[in-house]
C-alpha cells in the first residue's frame, strides 16, 4: 500500500508540472470541442496530431493525446442534451434523454448529472487502472510469446466479430493491415518485403501518415455534402444543480454505468458507443417505470455518460500493460507511444514509472478540469456549432497536410497520403472496418514476432500454443468466437438466398 | 450474376493474398522452427485468399438477382476527387514554390469539393487558413519551412 500512494503522489508530481498541466488542458480543451462539433472526432483529431507529437517529450504527448480522447467522451454529452446532435457515436443514446429531460427545461440538471456522472466515473476509472494495471502487469510479465501471439489472435478475432460490415470482411481487412505493416526490413533476416524496389519503403510506411490518410482525409470526404449545419434551438439551460429526487435517481444509475464501462472499455472492441448503450438498456431493464424512459429519464443520462468516461479510461488497461490496443483510438496512442520510443507492456511501470504514473495522475486531474470547465463554457461549445462544416474540413485538411509534410519534409509523404486518403475511403465504401485495418497494422510485426519466437523456441512444435494454460485460453476462446462468428454468417446467408 | 460492392472487396482479398503469397515463397518461407521472412506473407495471404473466396460466393449467393450497386455514391464523386488533387498540388507546389503557395492552392483547390461553399468566402479563408498554420506550425512550433521559395 506504501507503494500505491507514493506511486500516485510520483504521478501527481509529474501530472501537475506547469508544461504537462499545459498538454492536459490544452488535451481536454481539444477534446471537448471535438466531441461537440459533429464530423470531427477523437480519431481524426489523434491522428493529425501524431505528427506533432514527434517534437514533444514523451509525457507531454501521452498527456495532450489521453486527454483529447477522454474529454471527447464528456463533450459529446453537451451537443446531445441541448440540441439533440449527438457529437460522437458514444453520446448518441445521451440524446434519448436529456434531449427530452432540456425540452422540459431541465437542461442544467441533465448537464449537471452527466458531468457529475462523468467525473465520478472517471475517477473511479483512473482509480481502477492504479489499482488493476501493476496486477495486470505482473500477470502479463509471465507471458511468453506463445502467449502474447494467442492474445493478439484472439484479440484480433473478437473485435472482428462485432466489426462493421461483418466478420469476414473484419478478418479481411485486419490481414491486408497486418500485411502493410510486415512492409519493410525484416527485422530477423534483413530481407525487404514489398518495398517493390522503392528505397523510401525500407523503413516501413509511416505510422502517422497512415492514420492520417486512413481517418482523416476518408471522413472528410464522406462527411462533405452529408452533415447540414444544425439549426441552433437551444433550449433554456435552466437551473443547474439537481434536484434532491434527480439525485437520489441519478447516484445508483451512475454507479451501475460506471461498473459496466469499466469492464466493457477493458475487453476489445467494445468501445465507448457500445459500452453507453448497454447501460442505457441495463438502465431500461431493471427500471420499475421502463415507461418514462425515452421522455427524460435521469438514469437514462447519467448511466451511459458515466459509462463511456470509465470504458475510456480503463481502455488504457490492455493498451498500456499488453501492448494490445482494443479499438482504433487505443491503436494510435499505441502508435504514439511507439513513435516516443517507448515500449508498452508489464515492464512499462518499471522502466517508465514517470510516464505511467504520470499520465494516470493527469487522467485524474483532468477530469477534475473538465467538470470545472464545461459547465460554464456550455455557450462557448455550443456556438462551435455553427461553424459550418463547409470551412471546417478546410482547416483539416491544412493541418493534415502541412502536418505530414513536417515529418520527413518529402512531398513523397504528401503522395501517400493521397494513396492512403483513396485507400481508406474506398475500404470504407465498402464497408470494411478501417478499424481492424488500424488494429492489425499495429498489432502485426508484434504478432509476427512472438508467433516466429515462440516456435523456434519449440523446435517448430506448434503444440506449443495448446501445451501452455493462458496461451490454450486464448486459442481456444478464439476458435471458439470463429466458430460463433461464421456459422452465423453462414447461417445468415443461407437465409438471404432463400429469401 | 450482377456485381456488388463486395465481389470487388473479395477480388481485392483474393488478388491481394494471392501477391502476399507469391511474394512470401519468393522471401522464403523457412522452416516451422526456423520461419523466415516469407512465412507469415504465405500464411496471411492464404488466409486471405480463402477469406476473399468466401465473401465472393456468399455475396453471389446472398445477392442472386438483387440490383448492382455502385462504389462510389454519385454524391461523393465531386469530394473524392477534388481533395485527392487538393492535396496532389499541395505534395507538388510545397517543395517548389514553398509553403504558402502551397496551402492557399491546397485551400483554393479543396474549396471546389463543397458545393456549398460561396466564392467570396473563399479569399477569407484562405488567409484564416494560412494564418493559423503559420501560427501553429511557424511560430508556435518553430518548424523550419520555407515560406516562399523558387526552384523549378
Amino acid at each position: 500500500m506504501p507503494d500505491f500512494v507514493s506511486s500516485i503522489a510520483l504521478g501527481l508530481q509529474v501530472a501537475a508540472s506547469i508544461d504537462n498541466l499545459f498538454y492536459c488542458l490544452l488535451g481536454v480543451t481539444l477534446g471537448t470541442a471535438i466531441g461537440v462539433l459533429p464530423g470531427v472526432g477523437p480519431i481524426i483529431t489523434i491522428s493529425l496530431l501524431l505528427p506533432l507529437t514527434f517534437g514533444l517529450p514523451p509525457e507531454g504527448s501521452v498527456i495532450l493525446l489521453a486527454g483529447i480522447y477522454y474529454g471527447a467522451a464528456y463533450g459529446g454529452s453537451t451537443t446531445s442534451i441541448l440540441l439533440n446532435l449527438p457529437g460522437e457515436a458514444s453520446s448518441a443514446v445521451t440524446c434519448l434523454d436529456g434531449y427530452q429531460m432540456a425540452r422540459q427545461g431541465r437542461a442544467g440538471s441533465a448537464l449537471a448529472i452527466a458531468a457529475l456522472g462523468s467525473f465520478f466515473a472517471g475517477t473511479v476509472g483512473t482509480l481502477l487502472i492504479a489499482l488493476a494495471a501493476p496486477a495486470m502487469a505482473s500477470v502479463a510479465a509471465k507471458f511468453g510469446s506463445a502467449e502474447y501471439a494467442a492474445l493478439v489472435f484472439c484479440a484480433l478475432i473478437a473485435t472482428a466479430s462485432i466489426a462493421k460490415g461483418g466478420f469476414i470482411k473484419g478478418i479481411g481487412s485486419a490481414v491486408l493491415g497486418v500485411l502493410l505493416g510486415l512492409a519493410g526490413a525484416d527485422v530477423a533476416s534483413g530481407v525487404f518485403r514489398f518495398t517493390f524496389g522503392i528505397a523510401e519503403l525500407r523503413d516501413g510506411i509511416d505510422f502517422a501518415v497512415l492514420a492520417v490518410g486512413l481517418f482523416a482525409v476518408s471522413e472528410i470526404i464522406t462527411t462533405i455534402g452529408s452533415t447540414a449545419t444544425p439549426e441552433l434551438v437551444t433550449s433554456k439551460v435552466g437551473r443547474l444543480w439537481p434536484s434532491r429526487e434527480e439525485f437520489r435517481l441519478a447516484w445508483p444509475a451512475a454507479l451501475r454505468g460506471t461498473a459496466l464501462g469499466s469492464f466493457l472499455g477493458m475487453l476489445p472492441g467494445a468501445g465507448l458507443a457500445m459500452s453507453s448503450f448497454s447501460a442505457y438498456m441495463v438502465e431500461k431493464s431493471i427500471s420499475k417505470q421502463p415507461g418514462r424512459f425515452g421522455s427524460g429519464a435521469v438514469e437514462g443520462v447519467a448511466a451511459p455518460e458515466a459509462a463511456n468516461n470509465a470504458a475510456s479510461q480503463t481502455a488504457f488497461i490492455p493498451t498500456l500493460m499488453l501492448g494490445v490496443p482494443g479499438s482504433p483510438v487505443m491503436a494510435l496512442f499505441l502508435g504514439a507511444l511507439l513513435i516516443q520510443g517507448v515500449n508498452p507492456g508489464p515492464s512499462m511501470i518499471t522502466n517508465n514509472p514517470q510516464l505511467f504514473w504520470g499520465l494516470v495522475g493527469s487522467m485524474w486531474i483532468g477530469n477534475l478540469m473538465l467538470v470545472i470547465l464545461n459547465l460554464p463554457l456550455i455557450g462557448l461549445w455550443v456556438k462551435l456549432l455553427t461553424v459550418p462544416y463547409h470551412w471546417l474540413y478546410l482547416f483539416v485538411l491544412a493541418f493534415a497536410c502541412v502536418g505530414v509534410y513536417s515529418i520527413g519534409f518529402s512531398s513523397l509523404q504528401i503522395l501517400t497520403l493521397v494513396i492512403f486518403g483513396a485507400v481508406g475511403y474506398l475500404l470504407k465504401r465498402a464497408d470494411c472496418s478501417l478499424a481492424m485495418f488500424i488494429l492489425g497494422f499495429v498489432l502485426g510485426p508484434m504478432f509476427e514476432e512472438n508467433f516466429r519466437r515462440a516456435l523456434s523456441l519449440s523446435r517448430g512444435d506448434p503444440m506449443t500454443f495448446i501445451n501452455r494454460p493462458i496461451s490454450l485460453t486464448f486459442v481456444v476462446l478464439g476458435i471458439a468466437i470463429l466458430l460463433a462468428a461464421t456459422t452465423s454468417f453462414v447461417r445468415k446467408g443461407a437465409q438471404e438466398a432463400a429469401d | 450474376m450482377t456485381f456488388h460492392a463486395d465481389h470487388a472487396v473479395g477480388i481485392l482479398f483474393v488478388g491481394i493474398g494471392g501477391i502476399a503469397v507469391y511474394l512470401g515463397l519468393d522471401y522464403g518461407f523457412g522452416s516451422l522452427s526456423e520461419m523466415g521472412p516469407g512465412a507469415l506473407p504465405v500464411l496471411l495471404g492464404t488466409t486471405l485468399f480463402i477469406f476473399g473466396v468466401a465473401l465472393i460466393l456468399q455475396t453471389t449467393m446472398a445477392n442472386a438477382g438483387a440490383a448492382a450497386t455502385a462504389l462510389i455514391p454519385r454524391g461523393e464523386i465531386r469530394p473524392f476527387l477534388t481533395i485527392l488533387a487538393a492535396l496532389l498540388v499541395f505534395g507538388l507546389l510545397i517543395d517548389r514554390l514553398g509553403l504558402l503557395p502551397g496551402v492557399a492552392a491546397l485551400v483554393g483547390i479543396g474549396w471546389l469539393a463543397d458545393k456549398r461553399g460561396r466564392a467570396r468566402e473563399l479569399p477569407i479563408l484562405v488567409l484564416a487558413i494560412v494564418a493559423v498554420i503559420l501560427g501553429i506550425f511557424h511560430i508556435g512550433l518553430g518548424i523550419p519551412f520555407h515560406l516562399f521559395d523558387w526552384s523549378f
